[in-house]
């Protein structure tokens, strides 16, 4: 039965009406009389209370709206996701009137869940909402909302990369992969146990490759596009680079070793000890090695700061 | 047969009913309309109920207790005296006292009532409270929400409006939304914190004075702390109305101090914090926008505080409505609840729906979940703030190949993970053996008027099928309720005629304690010749004599406030 039959009217947008008719039934039907008539009779009154023949029109005052705009326009802008951050707390701290709170919590969940995937998630700054807003713990209407859980999922992940990234490179991947019981969750259904393993204690660099190819693979495409960030795109190509180092800086390095070694020779030839000479080279060798990657590292922290 | 209507409040129960079409509060023996939550012993081991018990809790801490409210539904003891009990049978006692006052007000014996609870209050706490009425004598007909009652009882006399009702007492906190049209008294949403009330706030007062004059709580006898309490109290209610109050405190030495307004307020920014979060979840659950709302509406005892009040109008933009005396409004409210279930003639055109403030759900496990990592997730199946009486369903799959029977914990809460909500009972169902998710069972919850929940269970193509209606775990169960009966019965009560008198002598010797030199002297002269005269046991005199002290009483305590 439609919502009008049971109210008894046509269908209106006429508020004033549904509730009229909503109270002569109600007082025939008492909640504490026909429980189950009493169901069906307010739930067509809250059917018939939110119809809209056409496309529903926005009713929030002008108000809460611009102080939306203007809280988003002023976060939006900062430069750096931290600063991002730290704006929007700022901004929610002054904000006590609760309907300019309501406003902008449905404002951040809307842009959210609408983010591009393409561009880097500013995941600082909805992690912020989500504190702000108790979104994990948020209401068990909206968990049914599959792009809701999805938002979640996404600030979710975006926390334990960056807690991935601020450890220690060894430590890196056992984090990512069995910190959080959420993310551990996912993993298992994808990533075979002996990749976790590798990746944790032996082979470091066999691992990180394994794994980085699962990721890519498998859970990128899966889970949502937080493995698109940079995050992900920071680890494939510090990867790179290590392996870059590990052959041609290696090779040039050999080289240069060997013209050194070449000149000891020459140093024999005039009598004195080979394994100077020798030793020369290898000093050589172990100092190219180290200022490559103190090169690296410095490398690595300027991009890092770059992209943050 | 009168119903009660009973306002069973942390520090304060009041006692109405609704008779000719209005609300009449019922005084009790000592002329006022509130009578103390508190329950204590007696020098004779009688148990003694409100006002004169509340003189005690100065003089006699260890034989009397207070806010015993915060543990219904629970299973702490209280020891007063000799006696170890529940926070049931502590409440069982003030409304046996408020039953006592109604029927000599009445003239007859009562023996049904209509209760209020705090609307976030949980099952447990609620059948603990139906618990309390039973072991009173007291046949409890309905529970009513206590922020529903100020609504009701602002409401009535309006025409359509919306309004939001901020209920804060001794222990908790509650908000409802209410929305008028049409006769219809429509509770939109509910929530609150079943933790946050005037006493913390004294709490603050306390431990700020400690800190300040180096004072180790744990050090203080209860009678010094009692004091020490007492005055923290007063500070609270004198800065609401000044801008700053002066005590004086006698811990081993005398301390003098001041506490500002503005001080007040510092301190209590974090329990002011406590207050948004809920407000914030009744305004968005009623889908309520700010053109719609009318009017802020305060009730409880501690609204009376300046805070609570510039705070509401922050929060929500509207300076609040100051009503009726706000110790008085949940009550009346109750009585209208009274009249409502009564059908009462002169209420004929008003119906009024209210909404479970819980959401109501079963654990499940996600079919991704790792045995050992993963924990059994929370999914509801009657969403809080939906309107009551309510029967809603929902399909769950079997999770193993070939398993033999389902099994799920019932939950009540909004918390992710079902362990971290509050567990209501259990229940299994046996299903046809199949592959894993070839078995659908359908869960039926079906949550009445009086907030009983019924759980049904069915197997999907099958006749298999399991009911169970919930009656909680920890709350008394009927065989206990008997017992004890039986041996509060065998309890001895302060009689009732002799109450007056005993307050006298009670409130007597705590002012005794506090007054010093020449006052001090006096007044134990003037105690020890009234108790010769009431030994005389002449009428006219004791009622004489009992009027001079009650007046000498009165100025002593005036002088000592000031
Ligand atoms: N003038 C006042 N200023 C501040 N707090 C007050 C004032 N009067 C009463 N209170 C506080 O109100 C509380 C009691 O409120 P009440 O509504 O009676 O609570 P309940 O219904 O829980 O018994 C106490 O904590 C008391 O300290």
């Amino acid at each position: 039965m439609n919502c009008w039959a049971v109210l008894g009217i046509d269908a209106t947008q006429d508020q004033a009406l549904i509730k009229k008719a909503y109270a002569a039934k109600l007082k025939i039907t008492r909640p504490d009389e026909d429980p189950f008539a009493y169901q069906e009779l307010r739930e067509a009154f809250e059917q018939a209370k939110h119809w809209h023949p056409h496309e529903q029109h926005d009713q929030s005052p002008i108000s809460a709206q611009k102080m939306t705009a203007s809280l988003l326009n002023e976060v939006f802008q900062q430069d750096t996701f931290s600063a991002q951050a730290t704006a929007f707390k700022a901004r929610m701290l002054q904000e006590q009137d609760i309907f300019i709170r309501l406003e902008i919590e449905d404002a951040m969940r809307y842009i959210g869940m609408a983010w591009p995937a393409e561009t880097p998630f500013p995941a600082l700054v909805f992690m912020a909402a989500a504190q702000e807003f108790d979104w994990y713990n948020h209401d068990p209407e909206k968990s049914r909302d599959q792009l809701f859980e999805d938002l979640l999922e996404r600030i979710w992940i975006e926390y334990e990369l960056k807690m991935a990234q601020s450890d220690s490179i060894h430590f890196r991947f056992y984090h990512l992969f069995s910190k959080s019981k959420r993310t551990a969750a996912l993993m298992h259904r994808r990533i075979p146990n002996w990749v976790l393993r590798t990746a944790g204690f032996f082979d470091l660099a066999r691992g990180v490759k394994a794994t980085l190819t699962h990721f890519d693979t498998v859970y990128a495409g899966q889970a949502c596009a937080a493995t698109e960030t940079r995050n992900c795109h920071w680890w494939r190509a510090y990867f790179n680079e290590t392996w870059h180092l590990h052959i041609w800086h290696h090779l040039g390095a050999l080289v240069v070793s060997l013209i050194v070694a070449f000149f000891s020779m020459a140093f024999i030839a005039r009598g004195l000890d080979a394994g100077v000479g020798f030793g020369y080279g290898g000093s050589f060798y172990c100092l190219y090695l180290i200022s490559a990657v103190v090169i690296q590292i410095l490398h690595r922290q300027f991009n890092k700061n770059k992209s943050c | 047969m009168v119903t009660l209507a009973i306002d069973l409040g942390t520090t304060n129960s009041l006692v109405s009913c609704w008779k000719d079409g209005e609300v009449h509060l019922i005084p009790t023996v000592f002329e006022s309309y509130l009578t103390p939550s508190v329950v204590g012993v007696d020098d004779k081991g009688a148990i003694i109920t409100g006002a004169p018990a509340k003189e005690r809790l100065r003089t006699h801490p260890d034989h009397t207790v207070a806010a015993f409210k915060r543990a219904m539904g629970s299973d702490k003891l209280f020891k007063i005296g000799s006696h170890i009990l529940r926070a049931e049978e502590l409440s069982s006692f003030v409304l046996k006292s408020l039953k006592a006052d109604a029927e000599a007000w009445l003239g007859t014996t009562v023996t049904q009532a209509i209760i209020s609870v705090p609307a976030y209050f949980n099952d447990l706490q609620r059948k603990a409270t139906v618990a309390a009425g039973r072991l009173a004598g007291l046949q409890v007909l309905r529970l009513v929400n206590e922020p529903t009652a100020a609504a009701l009882a602002h409401g009535l006399h309006e025409s359509e409006s919306t309004f939001v009702v901020l209920d804060i007492g001794g222990g908790t906190f509650d908000i409802s939304i209410m929305e008028l049209f049409e006769g219809i008294m429509q509770i939109r949403s509910s929530a609150g914190d079943n933790y946050l009330g005037g006493e913390d706030f004294v709490d603050l007062i306390i431990k700020s004075i400690a800190d300040k004059h180096a004072i180790q709580l744990e050090k203080l006898t209860g009678q010094q702390l009692a004091g020490f309490r007492e005055v923290a109290e007063n500070l609270m209610k004198t800065v609401s109305t000044q801008q700053s109050a002066s005590y004086q405190l006698v811990v081993n030495e005398t301390i003098d101090g001041v506490l500002t307004r503005q001080e007040f307020a510092t301190l209590s920014e974090p329990l002011l914090q406590r207050v948004r979060q809920p407000l914030e979840r009744a305004i968005r659950d009623a889908g309520l926008k700010k053109q719609d709302l009318n009017a802020v509406v305060l009730a409880g005892g501690a609204s009376r505080m300046p805070l609570i009040r510039s705070l509401a109008a922050q929060l929500i933009g509207l300076i609040p409505t100051s009503s009726q005396n706000p110790d008085e409004i949940i009550c009346r409210g109750v009585a209208i609840q009274v009249g409502l279930y009564e059908r009462d003639a002169s209420l004929e055109d008003k119906v009024m729906t209210d909404v479970a403030p819980y959401s109501l759900g079963i654990n499940v496990h996600n079919e991704h979940a790792d045995k050992k990592e993963y924990q059994p997730l929370f999914s509801p199946i009657i969403e809080r703030n939906s309107p009551v009486p309510v029967s809603r369903s929902d399909v769950y799959y079997s999770m193993h190949d070939n398993q033999k029977s389902i099994s799920f914990n019932i939950y009540q809460g909004e918390q992710r993970l079902a362990k971290d909500n509050i567990e209501l009972g259990t229940m299994s169902i046996a299903i046809p053996p199949k592959p894993a998710g070839e078995v659908k069972v359908e869960i039926r919850f079906t949550y009445d008027i009086n907030g009983l929940l019924e759980v049904d269970a069915k197997v999907w193509n099958t006749d298999i099928h399991e009911q169970l209606i919930v009656q909680g775990n920890s709350v008394m169960s009927n065989d206990e309720i008997q017992a004890r009966l039986a041996s509060l019965s065998s309890l001895k009560i302060h009689p009732r005629e002799q109450l007056e008198n005993t307050y006298i002598m009670m409130r007597g010797a705590r002012l005794y304690e506090e007054a010093l030199g020449d006052i001090r002297e006096e007044i134990g002269e003037k105690l020890s010749f009234f108790e010769a005269i009431l030994n005389r046991q002449h009428h006219e005199e004791i009622k004489e004599a009992a009027a001079a002290i009650k007046a000498f009483l009165d100025e002593v305590e005036a002088a000592l406030k000031v």
